[in-house]
């Protein structure tokens, strides 16, 4: 069977069933479970740490720690929720060397500069479709969010205000403005997700 | 791809957001690590709302962050004009005039100082009128009735002083005479009149006379009727 063929064919398949593939027969389909999750994986490691460079190492030993331990997925949780966990607990793993790297050394006090996201330049033609579709979607999704919503989410993400910042603004409670927050990124997601960017 | 998000039942949705924003105390962030890692739920939740703010985080920097800040020009000479008052308001119309303010104020001057030398100056004088008084001319033009009965009323004292001098008064016989009105005619620059003394027109001195330039006037005269019908 080509390899082509075989990608159209994994294409077809669940995370589940790819991984049981992996296991049994062709451990390379692991990379289609790769393709699908590297984005969200990364935005988790993202979330986490802070830091674009930081984020993608994360994600890198995530994915081949995930790989190692193929076999022991029972297959009693998602292949999603696997990874998501194996991320996080790589995160921590992460910011336990740094912090233990950090009482050796002078402490970084850069702090949310550290959270500049530096775009990649090796991004492939294909990869930058994909990244313009993306951003048309997360823009028509921002838009069409309740302007009580969408009023949150631009004073945080554009304004770069606090939370306090944002209550003193809009004399709302810190709590309010934290559920706020929550709920206008999990409408976002919602949007997203119901029309989900085509990798070609 | 999964597209059905899983109720999220843990309840720490403002401790998610927190982290993932980085306001969280020391103490707690150890103790949601600590959940985090433990819990299956909150961990695709965190996932879940990390993507959705990745998105946006994205989004921000690859359109946003490569716009150029945009210049704002305001209005500020309106907003002066507008906010200080009648009397700004009346100096930026009196700039706006420009010229046309000095040149009416010594118009104006120009007119005063004729007006008051008409009233105060030389009597039984013809006032000359060249054509560099133009100005003065059109001020004149338009005088009062008062400064035109004024002049009227000198012009027939001389009348009357001049006739004096050539014939008995024929006042005598109790008729009164009709003043003469001379009239009044612009003189060339070449034909200016000198002025004497300043005189008072209404007064009983005589002007004189030979000083000016006889015109004649050929036109007849009320009095020339007069002097027929009365013998």
């Amino acid at each position: 069977m080509g390899e082509a063929s075989t990608q159209r064919m994994l294409l077809d398949l669940t995370d589940e069933q790819i991984v049981e593939r992996a296991v049994r027969e062709d451990p390379n389909a692991f990379g289609e479970i790769v393709r699908r999750w590297e984005r969200k994986i990364f935005a988790l490691c993202f979330g986490m740490l802070g830091r674009e460079d930081e984020a993608r190492d994360a994600a890198q030993e995530a994915f081949i720690a995930a790989y190692r331990n193929l076999a022991g997925f029972r297959g009693d949780a998602k292949v999603s929720s696997w990874l998501h966990r194996i991320a996080v607990n790589q995160c921590l793993t992460t910011k336990r060397r740094q912090r233990s790297r950090a009482e050796d050394l002078i402490d970084d006090e850069n702090g949310e500069e550290d959270r500049i996201f530096v775009a990649s330049a090796l991004y492939s033609p294909a990869k930058r479709i994909e990244k313009t579709e993306r951003m048309n979607l997360v823009r028509q999704a921002v838009t069409t969010l309740p302007s009580d919503l969408r009023q949150v989410i631009v004073m945080k993400e554009f304004e770069e205000m606090t939370f306090q910042e944002i209550s003193d603004t809009l004399e709302l409670p810190l709590s309010t403005v934290k559920s706020r927050l929550y709920t206008a990124l999990k409408q976002l997601r919602m949007k997203l997700e119901r029309t989900p960017v085509e990798v070609i | 791809m999964e597209n059905v998000i899983d109720e999220y039942r843990c309840g720490l949705a403002d401790d998610i957001v927190s982290y993932i924003y980085n306001e969280v105390e020391q103490v707690e962030r150890k103790e949601f690590e600590t959940h985090l890692a433990g819990c299956m739920s909150c961990t695709d939740e965190f996932a879940a709302v990390a993507d959705a703010r990745f998105s946006i985080f994205e989004w921000h920097k690859e359109e946003f962050s490569k716009l150029p800040t945009p210049v704002f020009t305001i209005p500020y000479v309106e907003q002066t004009v507008r906010s200080a008052g009648l009397f700004s308001t009346l100096a930026v119309t009196v700039r706006g005039f420009g010229w046309a303010i000095p040149a009416a104020a010594i118009v104006v001057i120009c007119v005063g100082l004729t007006a008051y030398f008409a009233l105060v100056g030389d009597s039984g004088e013809e006032v000359a009128l060249t054509s560099t008084s133009r100005p003065a001319i059109a001020a004149i033009s338009i005088s009062t009735d008062e400064r035109s009965k004024d002049v009227v009323s000198s012009s027939i004292e001389i009348d009357r002083a001049e006739r004096d001098q050539k014939e008995p008064p024929s006042s005598e016989r109790g008729k009164s005479r009709a003043p003469t009105v001379r009239s009044f005619k612009r003189v060339s620059a070449k034909g200016r009149v000198p002025r004497t003394s300043k005189t008072n027109l209404r007064t009983a001195d005589k002007p004189v006379l030979s000083n000016y330039k006889d015109i004649e006037d050929k036109s007849l005269r009320l009095s020339d009727l007069l002097d027929e019908v009365g013998g």
